[in-house]
């Protein structure tokens, strides 16, 4: 059985790949046309695994399974996707099926 | 022995039927599959720029900086392996090639044919991690293979296990063979 210090490597693990990934998406965008077919088709499968994630996220959250300052990170990751809806909206991106609130 | 070019052609052909529904596969065709994509790679004809999570981390004598372009594979192990720690800590470049080659070619993985969003005809090969799961690793490991270019897209570990193949994007799926 996990032990709570390997829960919490886990959550800070998925964290900081999902604020990168959504840090990235500006470029991701900007390069979208140019990109091979190969690198887009890599991206669309692995952000459908970064929202399996967050969406996990959203449950170790609602659950209190986070520390405070994960729960501090958690809500400036929800910000960062809000603002960077738009672009997962462009993108045609799936969303995640998030309710926990800011 | 036939021409690479002719044994991919007839690879694709076989996968492309099964897509349709057209023939179950013999246990030989599907090794032939599994032999063919065993010896598929990332797409290396273009260098992509480094992701964001990937700046500081040390390669090959530097530390990586923004912009910073290499190749695709080296992007993936970099961002799964290193940084994600999807695989064992410690896990070189050549042995991240070699897990991948071993996951393909293992009769235990499971095999799954997909139209995937505007991408075409995709074969999903799913085994469990095992020894390959990392400290942010999962139960189940994927290698996604594109019929159309005949490379490899990606390859990482599923929070979600199986259920990651149900996420919305994926249609005409079908299983060649399931894992076991």
């Amino acid at each position: 059985m996990a032990t709570q210090a390997t829960i919490n490597e886990r959550i800070d693990l998925k964290l900081s790949a999902i604020a990168a990934e959504i840090d990235n998406l500006p470029a991701i965008e900007e390069d979208w046309p140019h990109m091979l077919d190969d690198h887009q088709a890599a991206f669309l499968l692995e952000w459908d695994e970064l929202v399996t994630r967050m969406e996990s996220l959203d449950s170790a959250a609602r659950s209190y399974q986070m520390t405070a300052t994960q729960q501090a990170h958690y809500r400036d990751l929800l910000h960062k996707l809000a603002e960077a809806m738009p672009i997962v909206v462009r993108l045609g991106l799936s969303r995640p099926q998030i309710t926990h609130t800011l | 022995m036939a021409p690479a070019d002719e044994t991919s052609a007839n690879v694709n052909r076989i996968i492309l039927e099964a897509v349709r529904g057209k023939q179950l596969l013999a246990a030989d065709e599907l090794w032939e599959i599994q032999e063919h994509v065993a010896n598929a790679w990332y797409n290396l004809s273009r260098e992509q720029r480094i992701p964001g999570e990937l700046v500081g981390t040390p390669w090959r004598g530097r530390v990586l900086q923004p912009n910073d372009m290499l190749p695709t594979d080296v992007v993936h192990y970099l961002k799964h392996v290193v940084v994600r720690q999807e695989w064992p800590l410690g896990m070189t470049f050549g042995g991240y090639r070699e897990s991948l080659r071993g996951v393909i070619c293992d009769p235990a993985s499971g095999l799954m044919t997909s139209i995937y969003r505007d991408k075409g005809c995709h074969l999903s090969i799913v085994r469990r991690s095992g020894e390959l799961q990392g400290p942010g690793g999962y139960e189940w490991l994927l290698v996604e293979y594109r019929v159309s270019t005949g490379n490899i897209a990606t390859a990482f570990q599923l929070e979600d296990g199986l259920g990651y193949l149900d996420r919305p994007g994926r249609r005409e799926k079908r299983w060649l063979r399931r894992p076991r």
